[in-house]
């Protein structure tokens, strides 16, 4: 087998484009985003993101390969061969996977090697880096399994490569996860499904008997071995019922619970508040850490600054959760949290009459000049990339405020917080 | 002391669809260089797909080496002991020469081990060692024969099926190819080969066999059958007059051979 396999690697087409994927790999690694670089599961799931390229090449390429022997006129040496057909298909498309692998493994070891400084301890989560291989497998089998049936040179793979690219967004489940927020991680019974689909469609696409010729099914030909057969038999019925079970599974990812992990906690000083995040965004805690210091230390003297703020996740109630997230790397959603942390806190939760605009412009305004005061820097800097028109009269005023003197910005907080009733809000408490 | 034929066939009959191309074939092969002249549908290639197990006979008996090739488990005992060069070979035209007669021993099971210095053999029996890593696609016609016959012939199998192998030989090479087939034969293999050039079975051929319409009308020596020749047939060697004479064909537009 292994002649034959290193024949197929020496002669295959990916090895020729092979550095114009991994340069691929790299830029879609890269080119995307880049806030995963020391998030594990965030690493891991950009690694994986590039099999959603990855996965429609090797389909096509496999098609190209698998049509080889019949183009080539080949098909009369191999009837004649002692080596059963299927230990020369699997040698042809265990080529095509091992190059298709090495281009996904060098992106998975770049974005680990580029993660460990800032990471800290982990690695790359298993369960993502698997789902990428999955879809690589499934899109090289099902691309192996054309290329034999239908062996043109051009036609079968381009058609393969589109379909599979088409697959991604078109069937009712996902071949793949945009983001990895470590208070989520993939749920092992999609996982494996997927795994069992591939590895059923692997099976297949090299026991499949080859698709003959109205002439070439007119002359006897030795049959299949029954246990040939029966292997391609089974891996049909699996490739089907993973098939239909895939989407039955449901998503893909699910809440990750807080308890089989030990957060990381910290606080700027004593007396400031601490923050506590999963221990995979490590990389942010610093900056958080200071967040809820300048908090504790600008807010008004009425207002209240939780002793602790969590990150999404990790203080779950049957209530909900009051935790701040780190959306795509960007800390602001984490001080907007904040924010609404320390104002329900201080005042509760405030539901004014629609009729009111002064009223709700006064909470945004308060929560907006608490989210400048949490990051620390000028409302615009602060503000941008983020969507506030829908609150523009209360960014402005709020933006003015924060520019103010320390003094002048309490007052300015007090007239403001004048504007609603104490009615109106109640107190909130998720615990 | 009589030998073991190497294939041994018993009112094989064969075909495609409905259609009978052999018919009721009773034959011994045995050791040694073996010629196959018959006129086209005549049924050369089916018998040797036939003997390369790759279409089981329809009905009758087919032995190879001895033993009865019935099972799954036969068929590859004996493949590995065939080697075959179809009438229309391919090839991959991105493979070395190399890689490609390397491929066809993997193919035939020659032990990893001795898979190398098989094909190294193989390439310099036909004279191809020096173009070893040339592409397949860089060959010319006779060139690409050459490593067809390589591929057939590495790790020295004990039954060689040649297809129409001179197709594209130039002189020089036809005479290094017979000498090719002549030591095989001696060194115990039985080669059977069909060919267009009755001069090939004339001086390389021990036994000749002519076959039409799916049954043997000669089967002796080249000698046997230039002796069977008519003084009217056509032809411009005895051995030529024979084959005519034995097909029972005397216009010498017909075609001479498979």
């Amino acid at each position: 087998m292994l002649s034959a396999y290193r024949i197929e690697l020496r002669r295959s087409p990916l090895l020729t484009a092979f550095p114009v994927m991994i340069a691929v790999d790299l830029l879609v690694l890269f080119g995307r985003s880049r806030y995963w670089i020391g998030v594990w599961p965030e690493a891991s799931v950009a690694a994986q993101v590039v099999t959603l390229f990855l996965g429609p090449v090797l389909g096509g390429v496999s098609a190209w390969q698998a049509g080889r022997a019949s183009r080539a006129g080949m098909p009369e040496v191999l009837l004649a061969a002692a080596r059963p057909g299927w230990r020369v298909e699997s040698a042809r498309l265990a080529a095509t996977l091992t190059l298709g692998f090495l281009a996904y493994g060098i992106g998975c070891l770049t974005a680990a090697a580029v993660s460990f400084g800032e990471a800290g301890p982990g690695f790359l989560w298993p369960s993502y880096l698997l789902l990428g291989a999955s879809t690589l497998v499934v899109f090289a089998s099902v691309g192996h399994l054309a290329g034999r049936w239908w062996p043109s040179s051009a036609f079968t793979p381009v058609v393969c490569a589109l379909s599979c690219f088409i697959s991604l967004l078109a069937l009712p489940f996902k071949f793949n996860v945009l983001a990895g927020p470590p208070d989520t991680h993939l749920r092992p019974l999609p996982v494996a499904l997927r795994l069992l689909w591939a590895l059923a469609l692997t099976v297949l696409a090299v026991t499949a008997p080859p698709r003959r010729s109205r002439a070439e099914r007119e002359l006897p030909r030795q049959g299949l071995s029954r246990r040939i057969r029966g292997a391609a038999i089974t891996a049909a019925a699996c490739s089907l019922v993973a098939l239909a079970a895939v989407p039955a599974a449901g998503e893909l990812r699910t809440e990750r619970p807080a308890s089989g992990t030990t957060p990381l906690c910290d606080r700027a000083e004593e007396g400031a508040p601490r923050v506590c995040v999963w221990p995979e965004h490590r990389k942010y805690l610093p900056e958080l850490v200071l967040m809820a210091q300048r908090l504790g230390r600008t807010t008004q003297p009425r207002a209240e600054v939780p002793k602790e703020f969590d990150e999404f996740g990790l203080h779950r109630t049957q209530w909900g959760d009051r935790g701040f997230d780190i959306t795509e790397g960007h800390v602001r959603t984490a001080a907007i949290a904040m924010a609404h942390q320390v104002f329900t806190t201080s005042f509760g939760r405030c539901m004014p009459p629609q009729s009111e605009r002064r009223a709700w412009q006064a909470i945004d305004s308060i929560h907006l000049w608490l989210e400048y005061q949490a990051m620390g820097e000028d409302p615009t800097a602060a503000d941008q990339g983020l969507h506030v028109e829908s609150v523009s009269a209360a960014r402005r005023e709020a933006s003015a405020a924060a520019r103010l003197p320390a003094a002048e910005q309490q007052a300015w907080v007090e007239r403001e917080r004048a504007e609603f009733q104490t009615s109106w809000c109640k107190p909130y408490d998720l615990h | 002391m009589a030998t073991t034929p190497v294939a041994r066939l018993a009112g094989l009959t064969q075909g495609y669809g409905s259609r009978r191309i052999i018919k009721g074939l009773d034959l011994s092969i045995q050791p040694g260089v073996t010629g196959l002249l018959g006129p086209n549908g005549a049924g050369k290639t089916t018998l040797f797909r036939t003997l390369a197990t790759i279409a089981p006979p329809r009905d009758g008996v087919l032995e190879l080496f001895g033993k009865p090739v019935a099972g799954e488990r036969d068929v590859r005992e004996v493949r590995r002991r065939i080697g075959y060069l179809p009438q229309d070979f391919g090839y991959y035209p991105a493979f070395s020469v190399h890689d490609f007669v390397q491929y066809c021993a993997w193919l035939r099971e020659v032990p990893s081990a001795q898979a190398s210095s098989a094909t190294e053999a193989a390439l310099s029996a036909v004279g191809l060692a020096d173009r070893a890593r040339d592409r397949m696609k860089s060959l010319s016609g006779g060139m690409l024969r050459r490593a067809g016959i390589a591929a057939a012939i590495v790790g020295s199998p004990s039954l060689l099926l040649l297809d129409e192998p001179t197709v594209g030989l130039d002189p020089a090479q036809r005479l290094d190819f017979r000498d090719l087939i002549r030591s095989l034969a001696r060194a115990g293999a039985a080669v059977v080969l069909s060919t267009h050039l009755v001069e090939d079975v004339g001086a390389a051929c021990d036994t000749v066999l002519v076959l039409r319409d799916g049954e043997v009308v000669h089967h002796g020596t080249p000698q046997q059958l230039a002796e069977l020749a008519a003084p009217t047939a056509p032809g411009d060697s005895p051995l030529e007059r024979g084959y005519m004479t034995v097909l029972g064909e005397l216009r010498p537009t017909e075609e001479s051979a498979c």
